[in-house]
């Protein structure tokens, strides 16, 4: 199954006012970079979601959901 | 100007040479093959062939280094190499392809022109791939 990853970046960023520009420039990356993981063309790396989550001040798992992961949580016994 | 406009400015400058670059190199490629002084545009091919290949290698941003550089060659810059890095290698496996059904003929292409045309179809290929994604990443 294909698994998808929505990400809710841009609802984040315009809740604080922010352009593309302004958050590529609190990461420290292209304003292309976050285009394109907002439009869901990048997939991004590990660190780079982290530092996203930390210039939005928000969890990384509320910026990135999986769509039909068809993973299950793993459960402790 | 900020930083982050002035990297994208230069983005777009880089994605814009990549295409006239591409052009260039298949406009001598052209003429590598015009009974006019080849050798002349065989030299120039190669010069235009190793000026791309360092275009589209990371090497020449990666020896600079400060904020500016580190724009310029960020996480989508380097998946957009590794993917048209990806299509040049496709490409030129199907030239290479291509090149062993014209080689059946004899006398038509020597060793050297099939080799000309394989190294351009995979550089080109690459060349236009990363431009276009720079360009659309850039929208």
């Amino acid at each position: 199954m294909a698994e998808t990853l929505r990400n809710t970046l841009k609802a984040e960023r315009e809740r604080l006012d922010l352009t593309q520009a302004a958050l590529a420039e609190r990461v420290g990356v292209s304003r292309k970079t976050i285009n394109t993981v907002e439009n869901g063309v990048f997939v991004p790396s590990t660190i780079l979601a982290l530092k996203l989550a930390t210039a939005l001040d928000r969890p990384v798992e509320a910026l990135f959901q999986l769509d039909d992961s068809g993973v299950s949580p793993k459960q402790d016994t | 100007m900020s930083l982050i406009e002035l990297a994208e400015r230069k983005a777009h400058a880089r994605a814009l040479g990549l295409y006239v670059f591409a052009g260039l190199t298949v406009v001598m490629l052209g003429l590598t093959f015009s009974t006019w002084r080849p050798s002349f545009f065989e030299g120039m091919w190669l010069g235009f062939t190793l000026v791309s290949t360092l275009y589209l290698s990371p090497l020449a941003t990666r020896l600079k280094s400060g904020p500016l550089a580190q724009l310029l060659e960020d996480e989508v810059t380097r998946d957009h190499r590794r993917t048209s890095s990806a299509i040049g290698f496709w490409a030129g496996l199907l030239a290479a392809a291509a090149m062993l059904a014209v080689g059946s003929v004899p006398g038509l292409l020597s060793a050297s022109d099939s080799a000309r045309i394989i190294f351009t179809a995979a550089i080109v290929v690459a060349q236009v791939r990363l431009a276009t994604l720079e360009l659309q990443a850039a929208r």
